[in-house]
């Protein structure tokens, strides 16, 4: 173990450790910072590995109390996963704890290639990669397969399998095997996961190595019977964490033979077979029947396409969405690809309906090959019912017999947005305009409110009423009273004096037209009135009931009128 | 102040804004252009400097990223599908759009699930802030209205509308305070820079975590001297340079 020397200040110290310092390309080795005295520091900070993959381990505190005194630690651990071989320093290491820096003493650690790669040699553990061909023309399956071998129990695997994705497109297939299997007479568990690869340039192409994380189990068997004298308490397990890469491998990818190629040959490269059914072959015209093109094999028989098979006009030809079914057997992608065509015959007679050929090249044999169906011959026959068909074009009601069929041929984004009068600034504040907004209806509200409440009283409050309309009332009669011709009669100061009476009557809700002018001044002091009106009042009064009994008129009645309105807006002021 | 100064003022008032607001239509008009004509570049620099003079727009944003995408700046592109997002929630062509340009990244992370409050409250996500205050607003004079006639008429039926109208108001007011919460602490980011380490703590000098790429969507939980923490899910996070994220 590699240990470096602690770093002290006050009561805190840090130190940086290694498990070991000599490794393989196979191993990976855990640095452990270790600082005690606290354990409220932030993480540690790391040099700069360049030459190491580091993952955290998580980290672990402890707490001890020795002669009454606690003392306290926390440990941050790191796996380091060796890139390359060779002498390696790990550098200082800085917590930062208590607003100081503490910084670890470097440590050396030499990284050595792997021990033999040689599956003969007894391994415990070791991993292969394999393509199916080392040679393989453009378009053409490869099987590019990663095999782990262990007689050790082994767990916790990470896999990076890259593939060289600007030489070959993938195909996973599916899940990955286990199975065992006997190697220079040693059993050996093996774990494979395979996937297709289809070269897409020619050229010389590197798949790169593949490289696992795992974490393997050796039992130990100690000399001494354990406990209960039983062999499995002596038993130990050992774990081992490694990282196996395999080596790369190469594929030449030859580009398609130009010659013999087919006109318009549409890069279907495999091992093919064609079919072709026709649903029933005796048929009156009107009647639907369906032929059925079956193309199976294995090669990438997803991009073979069928076209609408040319009938000269004597069938509307319908075409079916394609079924396509894939399977992979032994490592092989193989599949079947099936067209429909849903056939009307328009025409009496027998017919033959041609072979249909699909070209391909066949990898094995290095040329291209065409496979065909047979001609199928049926009869029609003239309808039995006088219906006549239709004659449209079969594109033209194709949605409504068929599932449409949509290709997707390429992704683009949707287009901008050109509507100039959706431009318009959005200002999000939530501040005082937004509080007036919200507050304005409920004042609308109170005053609504308020003003209800008077109509409401104005109906059912009698007293109420006759107090909000005496002024207004007593204030046209003296108007109209105003505008008669005789101002100088007996009957204005009487009219006048009733006026007022009905006024103080309406406003203190009792019957104006019988009290006295005593009996005002006293009422309107008991309502709270000023004295000053209150008298006035009762002065006015007792001049009109003066007037109204004097032979003759005193000549300034209209002065009265006019006294009259004032007295009426100084009580109204008070109400 | 007699009348005639008085409206001078009003029509003044208003006239400020319908002056700015022409520059911004025809400068929205000449970017538009300027991306029909295939000058990206320019429709480019010609969106941002509306931006920058405080142009708040959901259209120009979602124009801006589609820019950024021809011009194969992912990063940018998705910030601003981000910032079109919170003004037009419910656009189409957003979110299609934005998707597309979440498959072109290398690490295709998508925008985080709804946390529990945001699925509570299921529409909030589905209206901007305006609009959920115009709600608000619409409520609250329903409301008000609604109770002026109640007190006029007493009617069962408007006892029954004015309660209904009041639990909806309080709904709506919650919705506001639930939008400007999830807005303020659920800050999503984006990575700009092509690769960025993602660092244990705040500064270069720590250990890479994982690593980034241009277009990776990422919540902001925390910032610092010129550092912000990220994080992905509740077991990756970390630190990166604040000048590698748009926010």
């Amino acid at each position: 173990m590699g240990l470096s020397s602690p770093a002290f200040a006050e009561d805190i110290q840090v130190m940086a450790t290694v498990d070991r310092n000599q490794i393989t390309l196979e191993d990976s080795l855990q640095l452990s910072i270790t600082i005690q005295g606290t354990q409220n520091t932030p993480p540690p900070e790391l040099p700069s590995l360049p030459d190491f993959r580091v993952t955290s381990s998580g980290t672990s505190s402890s707490t001890q109390i020795i002669n009454f005194k606690r003392s306290v630690s926390i440990t941050h651990k790191y796996r380091l996963t060796p890139m390359n071989s060779g002498q390696f320093k790990i550098g200082s290491v800085r917590i930062r704890a208590n607003g100081k820096v503490y910084s670890t003493q470097p440590i050396t650690v030499v990284v050595q290639k792997s021990t033999a790669q040689n599956k003969s040699v007894d391994k415990s553990v070791f991993v292969e990669t394999n393509v199916s061909k080392k040679t393989a023309y453009v378009g053409e399956q490869l099987i590019y397969s990663f095999k782990l071998f262990h007689r050790v129990e082994a767990k916790n695997f990470d896999l990076s399998m890259p593939f060289g994705a600007s030489h070959f497109q993938k195909e996973d297939l599916g899940k990955a095997k286990s199975y065992q299997s006997v190697i220079n007479g040693i059993q050996y568990q093996v774990q494979e996961i395979a996937v297709a690869l289809f070269p897409i340039k020619p050229g010389n192409a590197e798949i790169p190595s593949a490289m696992l994380d795992l974490d393997i189990y050796h039992r130990t068997r100690s000399n001494r019977r354990g406990f209960f004298n039983d062999p499995f308490f002596g038993q130990g397990i050992r774990a081992e964490h490694k990282v196996l890469r395999s080596k790369p491998l190469s594929v030449e990818i030859l580009a398609l033979p130009e010659k013999n190629k087919p006109l318009g040959f549409k890069k279907i490269i495999g091992q093919f077979n064609i079919q072709a059914n026709l649903g029933k072959n005796d048929l009156e015209v009107g009647d639907t029947t369906t032929l059925t093109i079956t193309v199976s094999g294995k090669g990438n028989i997803r991009g073979v396409t069928f076209p609408e098979p040319d009938l000269n006009n004597q069938f509307k030809v319908y075409p079916d969405q394609p079924e396509f079914k894939q399977t992979v057997a032994a490592n092989q992608i193989t599949g079947q690809k099936i067209f429909k065509f849903a056939l009307v015959p328009l025409q009496a007679g027998t017919v033959t309906l041609p072979a249909l050929t699909l070209d391909y090249f066949d990898p094995e044999a290095k040329d291209y090959r065409q496979v065909k169906t047979r001609p199928i011959t049926l009869s029609v026959h003239p309808s039995s019912t006088e219906e006549t068909l239709n004659h449209v074009q079969s594109n033209s009601i194709n949605n409504t017999l068929t599932k449409p069929e949509i290709e997707i041929l390429a992704e683009d984004i949707l287009p901008i947005h050109t509507q100039l009068n959706d431009f318009q600034s959005v200002d999000i504040k939530v501040g005082t305009s937004t509080l007036i907004g919200f507050v304005s209806p409920a004042l609308l509200f109170v005053i609504a409110a308020f003003f209800i409440r008077q109509q409401k009283r104005l109906t059912t409050d009698v007293a109420f009423y006759r107090n909000q309309k005496a002024y207004k009332a007593a204030s046209q009669k003296l108007e109209n009273l105003g505008r008669s011709q005789n101002s100088e009669s007996k009957e204005f100061v009487s009219e006048l004096s009733e006026i007022l009476r009905e006024y103080i009557g309406d406003k203190l809700n009792m019957q104006g037209k019988a009290i006295t002018a005593a009996e005002v001044e006293h009422k309107l002091k008991e309502s709270d009135y000023q004295a000053n009106a209150a008298s006035n009042t009762r002065k006015l009064l007792e001049k009109c009931e003066a007037l109204q009994y004097t032979p003759v008129s005193s000549g300034n009645n209209l002065e009265l009128l006019n006294e009259s309105q004032d007295i009426l807006k100084i009580l109204e002021k008070k109400s | 102040m007699n009348k005639k100064v008085l409206i001078s003022l009003f029509i003044l008032l208003c006239h400020i804004p319908l002056v700015h607001a022409e520059d911004f239509m025809s400068e929205i008009a000449r970017a538009n252009d300027l991306y029909a004509s295939n000058n990206y570049q320019q429709a480019a620099e010609s969106y941002e400097s509306l931006r920058q003079r405080g142009f708040n727009n959901g259209y120009m944003y979602y124009n801006l990223g589609n820019t950024y995408i021809r011009l194969g700046k992912t990063g940018p592109a998705i910030l601003n599908y981000i910032r079109a997002q919170k003004l037009i929630p419910r656009d189409e062509n957003l979110q299609a759009n934005l998707n597309f340009a979440i498959q072109q990244t290398r690490d295709k992370i998508t925008l985080p699930p709804l946390n529990t409050l945001a699925t509570l409250f299921f529409w909030v996500n589905d209206l901007s802030l305006n609009e959920n205050i115009n709600f608000a607003f619409a409520v609250n004079l329903a409301f008000w209205l609604t109770l002026t006639a109640w007190f006029y008429f007493r009617t069962d039926f408007l006892r029954l509308a004015r309660n209904s109208i009041f639990f909806l108001l309080l709904l709506a007011f919650v919705a506001i305070e639930v939008k400007l919460h999830l807005e303020s602490n659920s800050k999503t980011g984006v990575v700009l820079a092509k690769t960025v380490a993602v660092k244990s703590g705040l500064d270069a000098s720590n250990i890479t975590l994982f690593e980034l790429h241009e277009g990776a969507l990422v919540n902001i939980t925390d910032e610092r001297q010129g550092w912000v923490e990220v994080q992905l899910d509740s077991t990756q996070k970390g630190w990166i340079p604040r000048d590698s994220l748009g926010a």
